[in-house]
């Protein structure tokens, strides 16, 4: 017994010791870190603000306004439908940004917008305008602009044309013109490449009385 | 005699068991060294790609990082100081973003907000991380998803915990059983799809800060948002197609107020659009909603991260689209995070697969309210799929919803293999719609258009899963005889550890009068 005892202990002692050096040998745990041939570091370029994208820099654009008074502004305007929220009165408010725009139903073409001028004057030139913003994107609209003195017959001014709108040129088109009486303008749309229905934020007509 | 033979078998004994446990434990310390020299022998044959953050970020300081609504803070996305992330042994950029720990609505739209930490990198084979906290106690950790089975170690007098990822996902560190600072690690693949920088249809964003305002792809474009950049700004189309949005970058609106009910600027937003692709992209602090496809026709949303803090914040919003999937997601909301709704034309074909979700406010999974906002004859909503979501938190209202505001049909509809790890729902004034699943018909002030109420018929939940948490009922409930919710198959639930083999042990509200064919199983 004394001596088997004394042998398992011996054992126990050995491995113990034979266990040891090896775990010495392994060495000390270390924070593991990967080789650096294996990691790849996207370096931030030096800079204390934010820097411009020359892909989105917007060219200097200055409008060409029209001469005279936009007549619009004292007019009455209705339209032959609108989408949600966006009805006529919008497109002669004088604003062009977020949701102050006129919408016409959605996929009825033609879309008809008229205005009625206070009274008639002598008109040269018809702006109609969206929102400038860049979110707005580039789209195409068709439309041609009809005239009347009496808001029944009305005579064709300028047939059905593509204006494109670029918010870069500033979500415009100019329709310049011999000067002519009229007191009631229509627009009457076709197409718009960038909605289900025509879109104005502002129908400008100018002239005087 | 015999004394001295019981004090040596003692001795023999006491000798014996020192070198028992002398053994084990130079045993034990050995595999434990053997463990890490066999990760080490794995970070050799992995691969990683840190991004440096943009050096113009502000750090955030401890003023920064107080619960105040956006009028009284920074809102800008930020260098996060308080929690340092290590991959492999090398530093990883943290940015600081907002959110939102309010569980209720807010009239003014100024609900307090707070700021979490956010981390991304690529890797190939094995990253071991390390997320330190200098300034916080840590006693618990837990590593989203739990599907993972990750366990991470703590070293408490480092405030340091680590866990090792073989596979590219997004993992949530959350301390202490507290959602507070929880820290979102995007780890994905390395990228091997990148555009070719000099075609002339994509367009090349790199590493660093940028103000762009406004993105408006044009047709045939890709927009590629490099590692390392921020880009403040939005991607909007309009009549668009064949657009594609990719990159690990980050699109941050921190430079926009709140929408507060007017002008939103959605980060991503692709209306009358068809064949569109978003990839991969970050989206931090926007003003109100994330990603939105209106009207649209065959879109892929793929790998997409996106964390909201302030009101309306939905993350992913399909209204009136036609053949989307949304796969491999991780979102984050302060409303709902994936939402199918009828605008204008009818839905069909939505699959939503392999997402996170986190909802601070509202639910997690809807269908509606607005089934019919575009007042059409004939209104459907149909064949909309949720599969393998896991839900890390949920606090508000319920998980699983389809709301029939409107009277559209809404119709084949799949929920299955859906985890919930964290059930708070209820929490707030989210008490008026605790459940984990409502299905319900109703005439809703604030959503409904029209007159007539609609239907639900033919849906599937199948293997929902909820691991801790609240208890939460449920509800299924038409609106009226002629308005029912028929045909629905529950099968498979399982609530805190007990499996639910009927409405009543599963805590239901079942309106008999305005259902049909309603059923509930254990499941095979």
């Amino acid at each position: 017994m004394k001596k088997g005892g004394i042998i398992a202990l011996t054992l126990m002692l050995v491995s113990w010791a034979v266990l040891f050096i090896y775990d010495m040998r392994i060495g000390e745990k270390e924070a593991v870190k990967m080789p650096e041939t294996n990691v790849t570091i996207v370096e931030a370029p030096e800079q204390s603000a934010p820097m411009e994208h020359e892909a989105f820099l917007k060219e200097e654009y200055i409008s060409q306004v029209p001469e005279g008074d936009n007549l619009a502004l004292e007019g009455k305007i209705e339209a032959s439908g609108f989408a949600d929220v966006y009805v006529p009165k919008k497109a002669i408010d004088g604003k062009t940004a977020g949701p102050s725009y006129w919408e016409g139903d959605g996929n009825s073409y033609p879309d008809i917008l008229t205005l009625e001028l206070a009274q008639t004057a002598g008109i040269h030139a018809v702006r109609v305008s969206l929102c400038p913003q860049k979110i707005w994107g580039k789209r195409t609209q068709e439309f041609a602009v009809r005239i009347s003195e009496d808001g029944i017959n009305y005579e064709e001014l300028i047939p059905l044309q593509a204006y494109d709108f670029d918010p870069d040129r500033g979500n415009e088109a100019i329709l310049n013109f011999e000067e002519t009486d009229a007191k009631y303008i229509e627009l009457e749309f076709t197409s718009n490449t960038g909605g289900a229905g025509a879109q104005v934020a502002e129908f400008e007509v100018y002239g005087s009385y | 005699m015999k004394n001295k033979k019981r004090v040596w078998a003692v001795v023999q004994i006491v000798v014996g068991a020192v070198f028992v446990v002398g053994i084990l434990g130079t045993a034990a310390d050995i595999g434990f060294k053997k463990k890490e020299s066999a990760e080490e022998k794995m970070l050799k044959e992995s691969a990683l790609v840190l991004y440096e953050g943009p050096k113009s970020l502000k750090d955030a300081s401890e003023e920064d990082l107080k619960n105040t609504s956006e009028e009284g803070r920074d809102m800008a996305l930020m260098h996060c100081t308080d929690t340092k992330v290590r991959v492999n042994g090398y530093e990883c950029y943290v940015y600081d973003t907002n959110v939102n720990h309010t569980r209720q609505w807010v009239e003014n739209y100024l609900p307090p907000l707070s700021r979490t930490p956010v981390a991304y990198f690529d890797f190939e084979g094995a990253a071991k991380i390390e997320v330190e906290v200098p300034g916080r106690e840590i006693d618990s950790v837990k590593i989203s998803p739990l599907s993972s089975g990750i366990e991470a170690e703590i070293d408490k007098e480092a405030h340091t915990v680590s866990f090792l990822v073989t596979k590219p996902d997004n993992y949530t560190v959350t301390f202490n059983d507290a959602p507070e600072r929880a820290v979102h690690i995007f780890a994905g693949s390395i990228e091997t799809d990148k555009p070719d920088i000099d075609d002339e249809k994509v367009i090349y964003i790199g590493p660093g800060e940028w103000n762009i305002e406004s993105i408006v792809p044009e047709d045939g474009q890709t927009i590629y948002l490099a590692g390392g950049a921020v880009v403040h700004g939005v991607i909007n189309a309009n009549y668009g197609k064949d657009i594609t949005i990719t990159g690990r970058g980050i699109i941050d609106c921190s430079n926009l107020s709140g929408w507060k009910g007017k002008e939103a600027y959605i980060p991503l937003k692709f209306d009358h659009c068809s064949n569109i692709k978003i990839k991969d992209v970050i989206v931090l602090n926007p003003n109100a909603w994330v990603c939105q496809a209106f009207d649209s026709r065959g879109g892929e949303i793929d790998g997409v991260k996106i964390i909201s803090a302030r009101p309306n914040g939905d993350g992913i919003s399909l209204q009136s689209c036609k053949d989307y999937t949304v796969t491999n997601c991780f979102i984050r909301s302060w409303d709902d995070s994936l939402v199918v709704k009828n605008y204008d034309e009818n839905t069909e074909n939505i699959r939503f697969e392999n997402i996170q979700l986190w909802t601070d406010l509202a639910q997690s999974m809807e269908i509606g309210y607005e089934t019919n906002k575009g007042q059409k004859e004939n209104a459907e909503i149909r064949n909309v799929t949720f599969q393998n979501i896991t839900v890390l938190n949920n606090f508000h209202k319920p998980v699983i919803s389809i709301h029939n505001a409107d009277d559209a049909l809404v119709t084949e509809v799949l929920f299955e293999n859906i985890v919930v790890e964290n059930a708070q729902m209820g929490s707030g004034d989210g008490d008026e719609m605790p459940y984990l699943i409502d299905i319900h018909i109703a005439q809703n002030g604030n959503w409904s258009s029209t007159r007539e109420r609609g239907t639900i018929e033919d849906v599937v939940i199948n293997n929902v899963t909820v691991l801790s948490g609240k208890e939460s009922p449920s509800r299924i409930k038409g609106f009226d005889g002629e308005h029912k919710i028929k045909n629905v198959q529950i099968s498979n639930i399982e609530i805190l550890g007990k499996k639910i083999n009927s409405f009543e042990q599963g805590g239901f509200q079942l309106d008999e009068s305005t259902t049909e064919n309603i059923s509930i199983s254990e499941g095979e």
